[in-house]
């Protein structure tokens, strides 16, 4: 797992990673399904399935910015939805390494 | 979301495989296939795919399709038949479902191969349209089923055309053609 973005130079409300081995959209919609609202890029760049040149720009390398998946948070937000998305996303990432051609289980 | 027939045995005995596109693209698969000899059909198809949702469900659902298929049929098997079996996908997510019927041909094909019957592999030559930008009709389709309706869609997708021109006539023939092939 990648933390993409400025160590210190970065919005405390915003996190953007990416996992080895899971793309992007396969995240965003299995997240859905459980009621978590993420987004792989900007919403002005929905339609593209280009990978961020954001992160591009900053020197990621194509393949982990094709699976990075961006969190923000709202006001409504509390440590309890903290809570439940590091319940979830372990199962989910697990998910979808397991039927990758990107990972390999080590 | 629950993708049948991925392969996750390390040491499943396949008599084909094939492997096509790649991380950087965004989409990668592999399929791997056990034949049937006595009957030469498909008696099994696995798959690992990396990519999209539509790109998981185009191999999952194609897995499904071509078990039980004699080969020479699962070697028709396109993109339309497999869109159609997950009830139509959306026009710029069709070129998801194309890497999953050319992986399993790659299998078919790395099967002849293996077992010696050369004279069937078929090779899925392409040939070359834009000589200045050196694109292919192959790359052509793609960027069809990418989304290019129009010449310059084309054009700015492929870099075709934006040399000399003399392609042009061609282009939009293809364009006609690969459109009416994926979308009419």
């Amino acid at each position: 797992m990648w933390f993409n973005g400025h160590p210190t130079d970065c919005l405390a409300s915003t996190l953007n990673v990416s996992f080895e081995g899971a793309e992007g959209e396969s995240m965003l919609l299995y997240l859905d399904l459980e009621g978590i609202a993420v987004s792989t890029g900007s919403a002005c760049a929905s339609g593209s399935l280009d990978p961020s040149h954001v992160l591009m720009a900053t020197g990621v390398p194509v393949e982990r910015a094709h699976g990075s998946i961006r969190m923000s948070f709202g006001r409504g937000n509390t440590m309890q939805d903290v809570e439940y998305v590091l319940d979830k996303l372990p199962g989910i990432i697990n998910k979808i390494r397991d039927m990758s051609t990107a990972y390999t289980r080590r | 979301m629950n993708p049948r027939n991925v392969l996750r045995d390390d040491h499943y005995q396949e008599d084909g495989r094939g492997l096509v596109g790649n991380i950087q693209c965004g989409d990668e698969m592999l399929v791997v296939i056990k034949v049937d000899k006595e009957k030469g059909t498909i008696a099994d198809c696995k798959w690992k795919t990396y990519g999209c949702a539509s790109a998981i469900a185009s191999t999952s659902v194609m897995s499904e399709i071509v078990t039980g298929m004699p080969l020479d049929e699962a070697f028709e098997v396109g993109p339309k038949q497999i869109a159609a079996a997950l009830g139509q996908l959306p026009d710029h997510k069709i070129h998801c479902s194309v890497l999953g019927d050319k992986a399993l041909r790659a299998a078919i094909n790395d099967y002849y191969t293996r077992t010696g019957q050369h004279e069937k592999v078929i090779k899925e030559e392409s040939r070359i349209i834009c000589k200045c930008m050196n694109v292919t009709d192959h790359e052509i389709e793609e960027a069809v089923l990418d989304g290019a309706r129009t010449l310059l869609e084309l054009q700015e997708k492929t870099k075709m055309s934006t040399v000399c021109g003399k392609c042009k006539d061609d282009a939009e023939t293809l364009l006609k053609v690969y459109m009416k092939k994926h979308f009419s």
